[in-house]
């Protein structure tokens, strides 16, 4: 009996001596774990306190619980020392040295207004779908009421591959093929972005290459109001709650009544460079879809009507971000890429 | 398409400015690009002079000295070598410093030794700033022109004139008439129409007329006219021509020019003598030619209709005349053509021989087919009053014109639906008959409407509804939410997928870049790609728009190479892109086909990675660093992936690999030969690499569950191992972790060294490894038991052992 409380005052002791010596925190975590860990050296003794008689339980539980508590509050103190004498870096930081900046890259400006007019609309309760770049000359144009040697074909100027296949002008050819694989099914409502190409001019406006995002609904009771409602929701939230928009009357083959639509400038109807003292910035053309459309994409004209709208991407970011080149986009000089950020300023 | 306003106000009172009507046109449809002021050639001192003498020029016997006095102005001499001049006529004097172009200014000079204070001029002079016509002359002012009058603005030579850029349907827009009309429906007018010859009771025409494609040219009303003067124009009319932007001919030719700009209509008027006495109207037959006006041979085909005369093409129907029937000042006899001709064919004929006259494009948007008579006695009217021809016999009508209104039914209750707009019968019958359009009830539902054929855009219901969105205003149409059963919107998983990637190469710090669909050939020649490398396999464009535009792109690599050496040309020490983009493959055997479109990325990296920083060094970019990057974005999207050595003609020796999912190859990634950057004129080591995103989409694994964090603690060892050179450290790390068993849960490859401290033909690789049960804490002992195990394993596969 008398061994067992000596060696718990020499455990103690020696625990004591070991906390005292300690320079760390790591080592006093080690001194822990040998004597008051689950296999630790106090522990273990207490756990043996069971087998001892009865008569001499209470006053050995006393004497080792005392020990385990003194042993912890040894730790407490010396830890709370340690803590308190860590060692102060002696050399201030120069705080104004550039940070260790993480290495992030950029969207492309196009791919940044592409994803927000696709979330404007899906907000609207468009679905995204994407077509073929390289298109047969009846989807890109007989399906869309552009018969062979209709004038219309002169609005246009195409790349052919063959002579009945071409680089897609537009991205209508979507629709015909959208509503071949849903009809009779309404209500339908898909916006399609993609690359479109046009043979001739390559100037600050032009560009051989460039995107379009097209807007098709068709449902059942579908106006030019629904039209309008829509592409004004659209010009808010792209280019700020003020914009007002204006339709005027227009013509493309595959839509009829058909419209261009314009934004309000920024200038406020002031009269500016951008618009060109109109106050009116052109950013796309509409109209409710042609007979002739729907039936080529499997739906009776009498039953459903549908409204359409082409949106060319580049456009939309040349004006949102005041950008006088389309063609910057395509150098992809990083310095101008670097400019954009996606930070909202849409008004969603 | 211009409008001057005098002439449209002579068909229809114009109650506004000319800005205010550019406004209210382009609203409903017609756009006014620019409203502009056409002026005079002449710009100066140009005042009405009486001649009061003119005697012999002493030196030349062509040349006259005239004595001319203009009223206030004072009395001139003017030597002039014009020979309709006679002592009491009143005529132009240009007074020195008049401009009549760029490099022409009257001055005062010397005539062989006779001062000349000035130049008497001709109409064409005075209107187009060109030398006179033919046979043209001073111009004769009229007696009520007083002495000393500014001539220019004595005749009104200056007005606005809309410039109409036109979209293909307004056909009826190419005409002052049709432009009346839309005037007369915006400002409630009427439109007063040109007059035209009557009929009188002559001979029949002798010139027998063929229609041999009734489809191409359904009806054609041939005129004889003789007495022909083919002088030059009335001071009027030239100044119409100038206004619209045409040249003057003669007075025949231009009244036809006139004609059709005031009806919409083309004619063309035939040297009569010169053509046999039938007239065929038919396709041309293969390897015929005919020399048109512009003075070109062009040779025709079967695709192309003409005019021709018993023997041959004498003009291309609709497009041009030919050069050795056109009207001359030798001209005695005219046929005046005025036919229809289908809009399909012209488009056809012109866009084949690429002749775009004004005659065509108004033929092929379609002309007014009701209309050709009425024209033709418009034009003979003209020629008639302007003393330049006499109808000699009735004009002949061949063939079929179309009624001059069709009838198209309409229900108001449509028009309502598609535009969103409340309208009620009334109102819809109201805006078309603002139209000038005739509206009768025809049934409860149905109105009848009764149109101008000028109007080859109206042909069925809806084309009227779009009629009454524009008489009723575009504006006035309310701006509504659709309202309709809620779709599941979302971005499919493809595209979905698209962003992703494109995010996470964002996230591992590379700017993404949109470069053009077409291939650079030059480019693809300079990265050293052997002939038959499947980067030459393209799809090539029948009609290039320049050479750069040949090919589309087989792979990315080459356009992206492009913004490489743009950048590097800017000043940019670190170039570290990525596209997203469609590349294309020719379709197997069949041509009729589609191409294949796949999507590819693209990465290409050169030059140090990230800013230079003040507390570590900075890497440049190379093979190990894309493939990181690929890595890091198989590893997120669950591709599993195998990068084996390859040989690629774009990669240097060694310095290529292969991605390969199962045994399928997905993409390459490599440091280009030395010789493909310079030929680019770039320095420094390019890596790049490009995947078929298409097995991305294919291959990825969907995240479906994930474990609960580890209870127990792991246990790390460190493994430095010799390892012969030839044996690859995947094959060392793959051993590794087949003889870790189920507690080893990572190897990582940490450290490589190879040099003085390890013997030649061997390197060193230290590997990380991490082991955990999932139920208790593992010992010490055991741990290096399975570590003993790996040991052995190593060894005997790799013939690797432990570095001591």
């Amino acid at each position: 009996m008398v061994c067992l409380e000596r060696d718990i005052e020499q455990l103690t002791e020696e625990a004591r001596r070991l906390i005292e010596e300690a320079t760390d925190l790591a080592q006093l975590d080690a001194i822990r774990i040998q004597y008051l860990g689950r296999r630790g050296k106090l522990t273990v003794l207490l756990r043996s306190l069971g087998q001892q008689p009865p008569e001499v339980r209470p006053r050995l539980g006393r004497v080792a619980n005392e020990a385990k508590q003194l042993l912890q509050r040894l730790l407490a103190d010396k830890r709370q020392m340690l803590v308190k004498s860590a060692k102060v870096p002696t050399e201030a930081y120069d705080v104004t040295l550039p940070g260790i900046s993480p290495l992030v890259g950029r969207r492309h400006p196009l791919s940044l207004v592409r994803r927000q007019m696709e979330e404007i609309f899906i907000g609207l309760g468009f679905e995204v779908v994407e077509g073929r770049e390289v298109e047969t000359d009846f989807y890109n144009f007989v399906a869309l009421n552009i018969p062979k040697d209709h004038p219309a074909r002169d609005m246009q100027s195409s790349f052919y591959l063959s002579e009945e296949i071409l680089l897609r002008t537009q991205t209508s050819p979507v629709q015909v093929r959208v509503m071949r694989e849903r009809a009779p099914q309404v209500p339908l409502r898909i916006v399609a972005p993609g690359r479109v190409y046009r043979r001739g001019d390559d100037d600050a406006t032009h560009s051989p290459v460039f995107h379009q995002m097209e807007l098709l609904a068709v449902d059942v009771g579908l106006s030019m109001a629904h039209m309008k409602g829509v592409l004004l929701d659209f010009a808010r939230k792209m280019f700020g709650p003020d914009r007002k928009i204006r339709l005027r009357p227009s013509y493309f083959p595959f839509t009829e009544p058909s419209a261009e639509v314009d934004v309000s400038c920024f200038c406020d109807g002031e009269g500016c460079r951008l618009c060109d003292g109109t106050g009116w910035l052109e950013i796309l053309g509409a109209g409710m879809v042609h007979p002739v459309v729907l039936r080529n994409g499997g739906y009776d004209p009498e039953y459903v009507s549908g409204f359409a709208a082409g949106l060319g991407i580049e456009r939309v970011a040349m004006l949102k971000y005041g950008v006088d080149d389309i063609r910057h986009f395509y150098r992809n000089d990083l310095s101008f890429l670097a400019c954009f950020e996606d930070m909202g300023g849409g008004w969603m | 398409m211009r409008v001057p306003l005098s002439w449209l106000r002579e068909l229809v009172d114009v109650p506004t400015s000319a800005d205010e009507l550019a406004e209210r046109l382009t609203m409903v449809g017609i756009e006014v690009a620019a409203v502009r002021r056409v002026t005079a050639a002449a710009q100066g001192p140009v005042v009405a002079a009486t001649i009061m003498s003119a005697v012999p020029h002493p030196s030349n016997p062509q040349w006259r000295i005239c004595r001319v006095s203009a009223g206030s102005r004072g009395e001139f001499q003017v030597v002039t070598a014009a020979t309709n001049l006679a002592v009491g006529d009143r005529v132009p004097l240009a007074l020195p410093g008049t401009r009549l172009g760029p490099d022409w200014t009257i001055r005062r000079e010397e005539f062989g030794g006779e001062p000349s204070e000035g130049m008497l001029c001709s109409a064409t002079e005075l209107i187009f700033g060109i030398p006179h016509l033919e046979g043209e002359g001073i111009l004769q002012l009229p007696h009520k022109c007083p002495p000393g009058t500014d001539v220019v603005e004595w005749f009104g030579w200056s007005e606005d004139v809309l410039e109409l850029d036109l979209t293909p349907n307004l056909a009826h827009c190419f005409s002052l008439l049709g432009v009346a009309r839309e005037v007369a429906a915006l400002f409630g007018g009427k439109v007063r129409h040109p007059a035209v010859a009557r009929v009188r009771d002559l001979p029949a025409a002798r010139t027998e007329v063929i229609l041999e494609d009734p489809e191409g040219c359904p009806a054609y009303v041939a005129s004889e006219m003789e007495a022909v003067r083919p002088v030059a124009s009335p001071p009027w009319l030239m100044w119409r021509l100038r206004t619209v932007g045409l040249r003057c001919h003669n007075v025949v030719v231009d009244i036809t020019n006139y004609t059709m700009w005031e009806l919409g209509v083309p004619l063309h008027p035939f040297d009569a003598d010169r053509l046999g006495d039938v007239i065929r109207v038919r396709r041309a037959r293969a390897g015929e030619e005919l020399l048109t006006l512009d003075g070109e041979v062009r040779k025709l085909n079967e695709e192309i209709l003409v005019i021709a005369d018993g023997s041959r093409p004498v003009a291309l129907a609709g497009v041009m005349g030919g050069k050795d029937t056109e009207v001359t000042s030798q001209t005695r006899r005219v046929l005046l053509e005025s036919a229809y001709f289908n809009p399909f064919v012209v488009g056809r004929g012109a866009r084949r021989l690429g002749l775009w006259t004004e005659a065509a494009s108004r033929f092929a948007k379609g002309v007014d087919p009701s209309a050709q008579y009425t024209a033709a006695l418009r034009a003979i009217e003209l020629l008639e009053r302007e003393k330049a021809a006499v109808l000699v016999s009735r004009p002949r009508l061949v063939g079929r014109l179309a009624q001059p209104h069709k009838r198209l039914l309409i229900r108001p209750a449509r028009v309502a639906q598609l535009l969103g707009i409340e309208l009620g019968k009334e109102e819809v019958a109201a805006a078309l008959r603002r139209q000038g359009f005739q509206v009768a009830e025809e049934s409860q539902e149905r109105l009848a409407v009764t149109v101008p054929s000028q109007r080859v855009d109206l042909n069925e219901e809806v084309d009227l509804v779009e009629e009454v969105a524009r008489v009723h205003g575009y504006d006035r149409i309310p701006a509504h939410r659709p309202v309709g059963a809620l779709v599941g919107a979302f971005r499919p998983e493809a595209t979905r997928l698209k962003e992703r990637v494109a995010d996470l190469l964002v996230a591992a710090g590379l700017q993404e870049v949109v470069t053009t669909s077409f291939m650079p050939l030059d480019v693809l020649e300079a990265l050293g790609l052997p002939e038959g490398h499947e980067w030459w396999q393209y799809v090539r464009v029948m009609n290039p728009g320049n050479e750069g535009q040949r090919a589309l792109r087989t792979s990315l690599i080459p356009v992206m190479a492009r913004v490489l050496t743009h950048n590097v040309a800017r000043q940019q020490r670190g170039v570290h892109v990525f596209e997203i983009g469609t590349v294309f493959r020719p379709a197997a055997e069949d041509p009729d086909a589609l191409p294949e479109e796949r999507v590819s990325v693209g990465l290409l990296s050169w030059g140090p990675i990230g800013p230079r920083r003040w507390c570590q060094p900075r890497i440049n970019s190379n093979f190990y660093y894309l493939k990181g990057v690929l890595e890091e974005l198989f590893g997120r999207l669950g591709v599993g992936v195998r990068v084996t050595r390859v040989d690629h003609p774009l990669y240097a020796p060694g310095r290529g690999a292969q991605l390969l999912v199962g045994e399928i190859p997905i993409g390459h990634v490599g440091e280009w030969k030395p010789e493909a950057a310079q030929r680019l004129g770039l320095r420094g080591t390019v890596a790049t690499a490009e995947v078929d995103w298409g097995v991305i989409l294919a291959k990825r694994r969907v995240l479906e569950r994930v474990a609960s964090p580890a209870r127990f603690p792991a246990v790390f060892r460190d493994l430095a191992l010799l390892v012969p050179r030839e044996v690859s450290a995947a094959a060392v790390a793959e051993v590794l972790q087949r003889a870790g068993g189920e507690y080893l849960e990572e190897v990582e490859l940490f450290d490589l060294y190879e040099g003085p401290q390890v013997e030649a033909g061997w390197r060193s690789l230290a590997f990380g490894l991490r082991f955990r049960a999932p139920d208790r804490t593992l010992t010490e002992e055991e741990v290096s038991d399975i570590v003993e195990r790996m040991l052995v394993s190593v060894r005997e596969r790799t013939g690797a052992r432990l570095r001591t």
